[in-house]
């Protein structure tokens, strides 16, 4: 079964550019418009394996969400990637502490973005 | 160095390495050249402790969707997406001189012909070219607290790369 992925940025031409890199893996995409959006969907669904997620973005931000989701309990089921133009080594702490693995600043190279999802969701 | 001359230069690169990102090389080096004709632009202000201001990047049509990966994205989201880039590189390159500031969302502007306007900070527009198509980048900025860009006005820092993976 394809792992399902949920893309969590403001920009569409983010996600799209995601979406045409992850094709090539087989993953299931979903997409998110911010933070909000991306808690609410995996608030309702238990069938995402990974998120790959920005950090500014309107309503709630990157590393609020992982607060969220941390709070909730939904971090242990969960590989976050996130994928930002931060590279604030204090972001990036924050978000290992809350349980992030992995951490891109943008622009992303297509391949090691496949390869950095393949790993991360074990396929 | 004057900090004038460290923030133009780190925007230079910060855009040559962006369009270099995106598969446009720079092909020439258009000397007094000092704006492009487009029809759109994009802002994004910066805040923080020391600096604030705005970059403004004015890109071609032409130089936009040669830079897209994304083919059937539309130019306004892409220029949004590529000006918060822009800022995103300016910013870690700031951090490498103990600067920190934080982004503002960016704004598109359509149907005009912008050009940078004097006098403060005696802003110019850099302009980059390749294949006969340009983009036109400038920064305004305001100093908060001169104490805090010592190192930014030395000049003389390393600064980090952007794509690379760190896995926790």
């Amino acid at each position: 079964m394809s792992k399902r992925i949920l893309v969590v940025d403001d920009s569409q031409s983010i996600r799209q550019h995601v979406r045409t890199t992850l094709a090539e893996g087989g993953f299931e995409i979903l997409e998110a418009v911010d933070g909000l959006d991306a808690l609410q969907t995996l608030t309702t669904r238990t069938d995402i394996d990974v998120v790959i997620c920005d950090v500014n973005m309107p309503r709630l931000d990157g590393l609020g969400l992982l607060d969220e989701l941390k709070a909730k309990g939904a971090m242990a089921r969960l590989q976050v990637l996130m994928l930002t133009t931060e590279g604030q080594p204090a972001m990036m702490q924050r978000a290992k502490q809350a349980g992030a693995k992995g951490w891109i600043v943008k622009p992303f190279k297509p391949p090691l973005l496949l390869a950095a999802i393949k790993k991360i969701a074990g396929q | 160095m004057a900090i004038a001359d460290t923030l133009n230069n780190l925007l230079f690169t910060s855009t040559l390495g962006l369009f270099k990102a995106y598969g446009v090389q720079r092909a020439e080096d258009p000397a007094g050249a000092k704006e492009t004709a487009s029809t759109l632009a994009a802002v994004v202000g910066f805040t923080g402790a020391a600096i604030s201001g705005a970059v403004v990047l004015v890109v071609d049509s032409a130089l936009l969707r040669s830079s897209t990966p994304i083919p059937e994205t539309t130019e306004r989201d892409w220029l949004a997406e590529l000006s918060n880039q822009l800022l995103g590189r300016l910013k870690n390159r700031l951090l490498a001189y103990e600067v920190e500031v934080a982004a503002l969302t960016p704004t598109v502007l359509g149907s005009v012909r912008i050009v940078p306007n004097g006098p403060r900070n005696q802003r110019q527009g850099i302009t980059m070219a390749a294949e006969g198509k340009r983009a036109t980048v400038w920064i305004d900025y305001q100093v908060k607290d001169a104490q805090r860009l010592d190192k930014l006005a030395r000049g003389d820092a390393e600064v980090g790369r952007e794509g690379d993976l760190v896995l926790f």
